[in-house]
């Protein structure tokens, strides 16, 4: 059982029912932990036609065999549930201490189903489990919430909730916990509020066990070594945070601005790492087990926009920034704050705000019914007050809390909204990264980078230097990022660890602290299992190879300024031979061959 | 006298004592914290070699709470949080890091205490020890801590503190932000010592 707890925690909030079944550890060998064990229990027991805000829809929470240990930056768990933003699977993940401490409460997962009759939060004291009412909660954001339920549970308690966005059902909400770490995409956090489960507070006092400690230790120091003397794990990224990408995709030419209607922003260094760092960076701060502290403690002391908080990342900086036309940081780390204290994705919100920005401009959404807010882009306290507004669904907040796909549709401009799969795609054009486009096209969860990030080699030249422009090869990359990413997902890894680490590290610890020996295409095979057990769920969601594309803009409207004028994604081109390349026939479905191979089928 | 043969041991005592009234006293804890403390020393320093001191600079914390595993995992080959022998804390809200840990005291509550010598500190160290053989268990150290840094396991049915790991603190190897430090005592304040030399001087142009 090492690695492992051995104990999966199920919760019925219809019936109150509290149970346990054994972790099946023939399960755990082929799909690690966290992200893959939460995908096979949910695939296992739901319908891939769920409707995601009914109490049929289930929520699973697992850490992985590395949450808890010191295995450098991999202290994550992961969120299972399919997403009522993407009506696909969603899988979010976050650090913080909240999985380690699930994971020392004796559990490596846990499955909350149906739906409690009023607000109630969990408390998971190791082995005692109680119910309990929440309505005094309800209405609260996450710092208070946190506190308060701290002050009925332990004081030391870890705390996961959702703020008033989880609980109105705002479609891209997240789950915090640490009151600034955040399961943040596809909208989790509204599946919580669907289930009138405002918190669940951890208590773990158990010990997780090594199968062979010195081999651990020594396979955790070779990577930490790597991270340490990485340039951006080891440096970079505790100096200036993930917006320190700001100028480095900026100077490529491929940095969206107002909606994607551009690649390039002349003002961008205003909202990018080097000037969070001189303005409102107090401290670098690290998740659980990190050794790389990428994590912004900001201070805004502009009285406008003032406040203490967390952040924010490269994406929430473009998306609340130059994609809705602003280059104020201190108002968009103040709606990052906002974000964060009611917990909902900045990046799909700021999105969602740059194409209101762009049907408001171009006459169709109206001032009546921004009730006389311009919502021209670069108005900052528009932006400001639609975060607001956005999180709390009031006015019209109410219609950007559903995304820009559905917005965009109602006024009958698709077209409108950046999305793939109804999620946003964050701020890496692909227009000029060819990879990335390809990523985002593809992803199980919809629109994403982090699933399969090869900005890696494609502008950060880190393991190879590729042509950010060029197509060939890049379906390869693809597929060994998105396999080496769910791999590292499922051991409760941090995806920045890359910057330092490889598979071979990542094999070799797990190994070591499983007992179960995992050789570096192993570890690679369990990331492609889970991906296809993904692709299969989404299958029978409904989606087809259609919905394996990118918006319209992208392949049909050139970046017209900066490096990379003229670019296009050629998405479209590329898929075939990923398809190709993943065992999949040409409509992009899993072939039984592929299947049987992987022990799916 | 406790200290017979190295004189600059003065130097931590007093430094010891005055963690303590800032400790009570200081209103601006942060920038207090943030000069860096003298919380532990180690063993035994008899001879050429300098007693060691463990520094903690709650500045640089970053709050990852790999001193904890380290603990946990060097004594006890597994992670489990309440093996560990320091403890970080953190106020999310402002997001600061502090790490707590034996402080070793020179007049150690726990030492006083203690009924049966189980908790005693070897002539010539500066380490407070633990002789499991001798513990019944009592839980007094615990009592009597002002820290809390003395703790009863019920698992292993023992005390838990910082032994500094035989003078090579393994939460010192695996602290990523170099927040503890086990520095030589003679130097541990020198950066502390400078930053307030720098207000005398910056007082002295000022004028």
């Amino acid at each position: 059982m090492n690695g492992y707890s051995g104990t999966i925690l199920r919760v019925n909030l219809t019936t109150g029912a509290v149970t346990r079944q054994a972790t099946d550890m023939k399960d755990a060998a082929l799909y690690i932990g966290a992200r893959g064990l939460a995908d096979k229990l949910y695939i296992d027991e739901v319908d891939p036609k769920v409707d995601p805000l009914s109490p049929d829809n289930k929520l699973v929470f697992a850490p992985g065999p590395f949450t808890g240990t010191f295995a450098p930056s991999g202290g994550r768990y992961h969120v299972v549930t399919k997403g009522p933003l993407t009506d696909v699977i969603a899988g979010a993940n976050s650090g913080g201490s909240w999985g380690p401490e699930l994971h020392y409460a004796g559990y490596d997962a846990l499955i909350i189903e149906g739906k409690a009759d009023e607000p109630v939060y969990l408390w998971i004291k190791d082995d005692v489990v109680e119910i309990r009412k929440a309505s005094h909660l309800w209405g609260k954001w996450v710092p208070d919430t946190t506190d308060l339920v701290r002050a009925e549970t332990d004081v030391e308690a870890k705390v996961a909730c959702i703020g008033p966005a989880g609980e109105k059902q705002v479609l891209f909400a997240a789950i915090m916990n640490e009151m600034h770490r955040a399961a943040g995409r596809g909208g989790v956090g509204a599946v919580m509020g669907s289930k009138n489960l405002k918190a669940i507070a951890v208590v773990g006092t158990k010990a997780i066990s090594v199968a062979r400690p010195k081999e651990f230790k020594d396979a955790v120091l070779v990577g930490r070594k790597g991270i340490k003397e990485h340039p951006v794990g080891g440096a970079g990224l505790k100096a200036y945070g993930t917006d320190v990408l700001v100028n480095i995709l900026n100077e490529i030419g491929s940095f969206p601005v107002h909606n994607f209607q551009d690649g390039y922003s002349p003002t961008a260094d205003k909202v990018g790492g080097e000037t969070l760092a001189a303005n409102q960076l107090v401290r670098a701060k690290g998740c659980f087990s990190c050794v790389i502290s990428c994590g912004r403690v900001s201070k805004v002391k502009n009285p406008k926009y003032a406040g203490e908080g967390e952040g924010p990342e490269y994406e929430a900086a473009w998306s609340m920034g130059p994609d809705c036309g602003i280059d104020n940081l201190d108002a968009v780390t103040h709606s990052n704050h906002l974000c964060n204290e009611m917990g909902m994705d900045p990046i799909s919100f700021g999105s969602t705000l740059a194409c209101a920005m762009e049907l408001f401009e171009a006459g169709l959404i109206t001032l009546k019914e921004t009730e006389g807010v311009d919502l021209s882009f670069g108005n900052v306290d528009a932006m400001v007050e639609m975060t607001r507004k956005t999180g709390l669904r009031e006015g019209i907040g109410n219609k950007l809390a559903l995304g820009s796909y559905r917005l965009a549709n109602s006024y009958g401009h698709p077209e409108l909204s950046m999305t793939v799969k109804k999620q946003e795609i964050p701020a890496y054009d692909p227009r000029g990264i060819q990879g990335i486009g390809l990523e985002y096209a593809t992803c199980n969860r919809g629109g994403c980078h982090v699933k399969g990030y090869t900005i890696a080699v494609e502008v950060l030249g880190c393991g190879a230097k590729l042509d950010p422009h060029a197509t060939l090869d890049k379906p390869y990359w693809v597929k060994l990022f998105q396999d080496l990413t769910a791999a590292i997902d499922a051991s409760g890894g941090c995806i920045f660890g890359t910057f330092g680490m490889g598979g071979d590290n990542y094999s070799a610890m797990l190994s070591a602290l499983t007992g179960v020996t995992y050789t570096t295409e192993d570890y690679l095979k369990a990331g492609e299992r889970i991906w296809n057990l993904e692709k299969m769920f989404n299958i029978g969601a409904g989606m087809t190879s259609k919905d394996d594309q990118l918006p319209l803009r992208m392949t049909t409207l050139p970046i017209k300024t900066g490096p990379s004028k003229g670019e296009l994604s050629h998405v479209p081109e590329m898929l075939p031979e990923y398809y190709k390349l993943r065992g999949w026939d040409e409509k992009g479905v899993p072939t039984q061959e592929r299947l049987h191979e992987l022990q799916l089928a | 006298m406790r200290f017979p043969a190295v004189s600059s041991v003065g130097c931590c005592n007093l430094l010891r004592t005055g963690l303590l009234n800032a400790l009570w006293a200081c209103e601006d804890t942060d920038a207090w914290l943030s000069r860096g403390q003298c919380v532990a020393s180690t063993s035994d320093w008899i001879g050429d070699s300098m007693p060691k001191v463990l520094m903690i600079h709650p500045d640089r914390c970053t709050g990852c709470q790999n001193c904890e595993l380290a603990c946990s995992f060097s004594h006890e080959n597994q992670f489990r949080p309440t093996a560990t022998r320091i403890h970080v804390y953190s106020w999310e809200r402002e997001g600061f890091s502090v790490p707590m840990m034996c402080q070793q005291c020179d007049s150690a509550s726990c030492v006083k205490v203690c009924p049966t010598g189980a908790l005693h500190r070897a002539k010539g160290t500066t380490l407070v020890e633990y002789s499991r053989e001798k513990c019944i268990g009592c839980r007094m150290c615990t009592i009597a801590c002002p820290f809390g840094n003395a703790v009863y396991d019920s698992v292993t049915e023992s005390i838990l503190k910082c032994d500094t790991c035989d003078g090579d603190p393994a939460c010192v190897q695996f602290c990523p932000s170099q927040a503890l430090e086990f520095v030589d005592d003679n130097i541990s304040t020198r950066s502390r010592k400078r930053e307030l030399a720098g207000k005398f001087k910056s007082a002295f142009e000022g004028a």
